[in-house]
This record gives structure tokens, C-alpha cells and sequence, in this order.
């Protein structure tokens, strides 16, 4: 337990990136492309920890802010809704960069550049573990099985999808809102954990932080994300002596990963996995029987290499 | 009142180079090239560095920079956007995920050649000196600025819209598979492409550099979004676009800073590319909004 105990602010750190891409997780699976959760992660963190120096405790306050960023998620998601890759994602990256503005300018409420300061630290490592937990199981139930399939339809065609009964409009929309949601959850999870909240906290590094994590996790499942996380945050320790270069490292493992592990972590570790079982097998007897499991063992992993074609 | 109009003229000269590249890259081989603006720093650093070890003038120095922003811009394109394009037709977001990889190379590349630390272009160069020409408050550099841009952005514009070649590059943007069954070399121009878009940056930065005599590692991440706010305007692909929005962008920020609030100007460039997106997303010479919905 020691090595928990010394590192828990890494832990902590692992937690939130984790959930925080979580939310771009989601909204991507989905094929929008949209860093509107990271907006929302500053503002509700800011709710969050306002409400909580005001003497709120500490669930209500979370729900607020969670509220509220679903409201907003909403108004957003609407005006945005015509737009689509490239565009949905710059005018994304334009509304983190609009929400870090009012954030360094709206003194009265944040505080300005030296952020809201003091908010009492009421979430525990654990709690956050909790919360992280719970969002991941309900992330596996939505990936699986019928909702899991029409993920899959949304995001590699919209056309085809609407033509086999898929509500384009309202799952991009569903995305969309959730994103931002999940995004208000690490961003209040955040202030009431470390007892602060900066206009750092958004900026163009963590949507690139963010994105790194979803690329090198890859996009086939939940996991990838904590995966992609736990490298991230590591990998500055790791490579203490390279500090300096860490950019240049990150980048660079960004650049492989997209030309050549486009799946990530996850498609990576499953295509591995077939093929450990695949090997396992042995000589086919019956033909015809061998040809049907090894495509029930295939069906499981219909999306080892997604990611991010 | 006429200074903030110079004003305006010098800022959107330096815009122009930057959104110029982008737009073509973007508009003929969409590729978001997010690692722009790390190519823009690295004109300057560039220079800064050349600066640093000998006496080369400016008119050696630009061209230097230009050369060495072109070909970061063309590496990136045949060892990273090329091979993702070779993989699928949807390549656009996966090709802007490596464009963050490789912004981050190029970055990490700049700050250790400025030892993390502003930096200034030496005085050998070009030294700056206000001409006193009644109250615009211009300088040599000023014109320059100005001069290059009109030249170089003009002149593609022309190039683009007038040229076999420039036709070749329109054909490519509209549909890239069908090029090559006219006959059109579209790896050819795409490195050409990228390479012009390297090296307006490259210039950008350096001109910018002298203009506020500091070179940073990340001066070219304030740029990113506003060249992104021009290209929305001006429509994705268009020079002439690129250029109208360069110029209308550098006003806007002009007079929202003199009449308004310094502190506004960025707010108005976001608010702009939402309103543009959601307005008018094809941009004021755009002729269909089909590609953003």
C-alpha cells in the first residue's frame, strides 16, 4: 500500500483524465467529434467548488454542476448540430477555448487567473475511484450488444444507419450531451478533490492531453481511455530524465500510433488476444467446426481495429 | 484612427501568410495541419538561430526560414499524412490526431533550440527602426511585412485561380480520386502544396518575430484558432478567402481592442467562427454549405 499512499496525487490525476476522457470517449465512439466535455469539465468545476465554499455539500453540488452542463450540452449540442467532423470539432476546441476566456475573466465568480482557491476537499481518492467505476460500467453496458452495434452503424456511416432504423439526430445529440455531462462529473470531481479549480485547468493542452489519451487507448472500448490515461500521467515519471523531450516523445508515439496501431491500446491488445487463441487451437478435425468458433471468438472483437479509420 | 487602420494592414499581412498555407492544405488535400502553427514558431526560431551564428541579412534569412518551414511541412506530409491517406477515404480526423503528434515534435524540437526562454532575432538581420511617417507609428519592418504578404499572397491567389497548375489543385480539392484519372500527379502537387503552406508560416513567423522582437516556442498557438476563424470566414479552400478574412479578422481585433476592450479581442474570434458556423458555415465566397453538414 505504500506505493498508493506516496503516489496518490497521481492516482487522483489518473482518475479525473481518465473520466474527463471518458467524455470525449463517448461523443467519439459515436462519431461526433466533439471536446465540448472538456468545456464543460472547467465549468463544472467551477460550479462544483463555488457552491462548495458556499457550504453546499458535496453530491448536491455535483449534480448541480452536472445539471447545468446538460442544459448547456443541450443549447450547445443544438446550435452545433448541422456540423460535422473537422468543423463540429474546431467549433468545439473554439468553445473550451471560450469557456477558459470567461473563465480568466469573470472575476467576480472565478476568481480570474488565480482561479477559485480553498474549496474544501470533500472527495476522497476512493470516491472518485467509485465514480470512475460506475461510469465505466455503464460505459461497458452502453458499448454492448444492440447500443454497441448502432454505435458502431452512427459512426462508420450515418447514412446507412438512418436507413436501418437508426435516429441519427437524437444519438448524436444522446452523444453529445453525455459527453459534456461526463465531462462536467471530472471537471467537479476535479475541484472537490485537489481544492482548487485554474483557467488552466482548459486550455489547448488538455484538449491535445486528452486526445492523446483516447489515440494511444484506442477507441474499441471504455479501458482504452483508463489505459491511455495511466500512460500519460506515467509517462513523465517514467521518463523523468527526458523532460524535456516529453513533448517530442509524446508526439511521436501519437504519430505511430494513428499511422500504424490506429485501435490504440485496446485494438492492439485484442488482436494479440485472437491470435494467442488462434494459436492455441489445434489441427482442425471437422473443418466446418473450427471455422464456427473462431469466428464466435472474432465476432467478440468486431472492433480490434476501428479506432480511428 | 488611420494608425489602428495600418495597424490593421501590418496584423493581417502576417495573418494572411499564416491562413494562406492552411487553407490550401486543408481546402485541396484535407489535411488540418494543426502542427501549423509549431511550423510558424520554427520559422522564427529558425532565423533566431541563423541570426546567432553569423551576419546574414534579412534577405537571406526569410528565404532560409521559408525553405526550412517548407520542408518540416512536406516531411510531415509523405511520412505521416500521406500514409494515412493511403489507408482509408475518411482519413480527415485521423490525419488531424497526427497533425498533434506532430505539433508536439516540432514544439519539443523548438524549445530545445530556444533553451525554453524568449528569444530576440539579432539586431544584423534587419534592425527595426520607426519611420516618421506623421502618426502611424509604422516601421520598416512594417512595410516589409506588408510588402511580402501582398506579394506572396496575391500571387498565389493569382497562381490558384489562373494557372494550369492552380486548376490541377482545384480539381484535386474537389475530388482527389478522379485526378488521377485525368491525368493529374496528385502526390506531386500535394508536397507542393504542403510545402508553400510550410513556408508562409515560416515567413510569418519570421516576420513577426521582427516585428515584436521575440521569438517563443509557442508563439504560434494563438494563432491557430484565428487562422481557423479566417478560414471559416473566408471559406475553406479559397485564396482569396484566406486573404479577405485575414484582413477582415485583423480589423475586427484592431478596433475591438481601441474601441472596445483590450481584453476582448480573443473572445470576438471565438464568438466569430460560432457564428460564422452556425450562420453562414460556408463563409463569404463559399458556394455550398454541403461539406460542413
Amino acid at each position: 500500500m505504500g506505493w498508493f499512499e506516496s503516489n496518490e496525487v497521481l492516482i487522483q490525476t489518473w482518475i479525473t483524465l481518465t473520466i474527463l476522457s471518458f467524455s470525449v470517449y463517448v461523443a467519439l465512439r459515436s462519431g461526433v467529434f466533439s471536446m465540448a466535455g472538456i468545456g464543460f469539465s472547467a465549468v463544472g468545476g467551477y460550479i462544483a467548488g463555488r457552491l462548495a465554499i458556499d457550504g453546499w455539500s458535496t453530491v448536491p453540488a455535483i449534480l448541480i454542476a452536472v445539471v447545468v452542463s446538460v442544459v448547456g450540452g443541450l443549447a450547445l449540442g443544438l446550435i452545433l448540430g448541422r456540423l460535422r467532423s473537422l468543423y463540429l470539432a474546431m467549433a468545439t476546441f473554439a468553445f473550451v477555448l471560450l469557456v477558459r476566456f470567461a473563465a480568466l475573466h469573470w472575476e467576480s465568480q472565478t476568481g480570474g487567473a488565480l482561479g477559485l482557491l480553498g474549496i474544501p476537499a470533500r472527495v476522497t481518492t476512493f470516491g472518485a475511484l467509485g465514480v470512475a467505476a460506475v461510469l465505466a460500467l455503464l460505459l461497458a453496458f452502453y458499448e454492448r450488444g444492440r447500443s454497441g452495434r448502432m454505435l458502431e452503424a452512427l459512426r462508420l456511416d450515418e447514412v446507412v444507419a438512418a436507413h436501418v432504423g437508426v435516429n441519427v439526430v437524437r444519438q448524436r445529440m444522446f452523444a453529445f450531451v453525455i459527453g459534456s455531462a461526463i465531462g462536467a462529473i471530472a471537471g467537479a470531481l476535479n475541484s472537490l478533490m485537489f481544492s482548487f479549480v485554474l483557467p488552466d485547468s482548459v486550455s489547448f493542452s488538455v484538449i491535445v492531453d486528452t486526445l492523446t489519451v483516447v489515440v494511444i487507448g484506442g477507441l474499441g472500448a471504455w479501458w482504452g481511455a483508463a489505459l491511455g490515461a495511466a500512460v500519460v500521467v506515467l509517462l513523465p515519471d517514467v521518463f523523468g530524465f527526458t523532460n524535456e523531450w516529453r513533448l517530442v516523445v509524446q508526439g511521436v508515439a501519437v504519430v505511430l500510433i494513428v499511422m500504424y496501431a490506429p485501435g490504440g491500446l485496446v485494438g492492439l491488445i485484442r488482436s494479440a488476444i485472437t491470435r494467442c487463441v488462434k494459436r492455441e487451437r489445434k489441427e482442425p478435425v471437422v473443418g466446418a467446426m473450427a471455422g464456427g468458433s473462431d469466428s464466435s471468438v472474432s465476432a467478440l472483437w468486431t472492433t480490434d481495429t476501428e479506432g480511428l479509420q | 484612427m488611420l494608425a489602428n487602420f495600418s495597424d490593421a494592414i501590418v496584423l493581417g499581412s502576417i495573418y494572411t501568410l499564416f491562413a494562406l498555407g492552411l487553407t490550401l492544405s486543408w481546402g485541396v488535400l484535407g489535411v488540418l495541419n494543426l502542427a501549423h502553427g509549431a511550423i510558424f514558431a520554427l520559422g522564427a526560431v529558425t532565423a533566431y538561430r541563423i541570426s546567432n551564428i553569423s551576419d546574414l541579412g534579412i534577405q537571406f534569412v526569410l528565404p532560409l526560414a521559408m525553405i526550412v518551414g517548407g520542408a518540416v511541412a512536406v516531411a510531415a506530409e509523405i511520412l505521416v499524412f500521406r500514409v494515412i491517406r493511403g489507408r482509408s477515404r475518411d482519413a480527415e480526423l485521423a490525419t488531424m490526431i497526427a497533425s498533434i503528434g506532430v505539433t508536439g515534435i516540432v514544439t519539443g524540437v523548438c524549445i530545445k533550440l530556444t533553451a525554453g526562454d524568449t528569444q530576440t532575432i539579432a539586431r544584423a538581420t534587419f534592425s527595426v527602426h520607426p519611420l516618421g511617417w506623421g502618426d502611424l507609428g509604422l516601421t520598416n519592418i512594417d512595410v516589409v511585412i506588408v510588402a511580402v504578404s501582398v506579394v506572396l499572397s496575391f500571387g498565389t491567389a493569382l497562381f490558384v485561380g489562373r494557372t494550369q497548375t492552380g486548376r490541377a489543385l482545384r480539381a484535386i480539392a474537389a475530388d482527389r480520386y478522379t485526378c488521377g484519372l485525368m491525368g493529374i500527379a496528385a502526390n506531386r502537387l500535394a508536397v507542393l502544396t504542403m510545402f508553400v503552406a510550410g513556408a508562409f508560416a515560416g515567413a510569418a513567423g519570421v516576420l513577426l518575430a521582427l516585428r515584436t522582437n521575440s521569438v517563443s516556442a509557442y508563439m504560434g498557438d494563438a494563432l491557430m484558432l484565428k487562422a481557423f476563424a479566417i478560414l471559416v470566414i473566408g471559406s475553406v479552400g479559397s485564396a482569396w478567402g484566406a486573404i479577405a478574412g485575414a484582413y477582415l479578422l485583423a480589423l475586427v481585433e484592431v478596433v475591438t481592442i481601441a474601441y472596445v476592450a483590450s481584453d476582448l479581442a480573443d473572445a470576438a474570434t471565438f464568438i466569430l467562427i460560432l457564428a460564422v458556423l452556425v450562420v453562414r458555415p460556408q463563409g463569404l465566397l463559399g458556394r455550398s454549405a454541403w461539406q460542413r453538414a
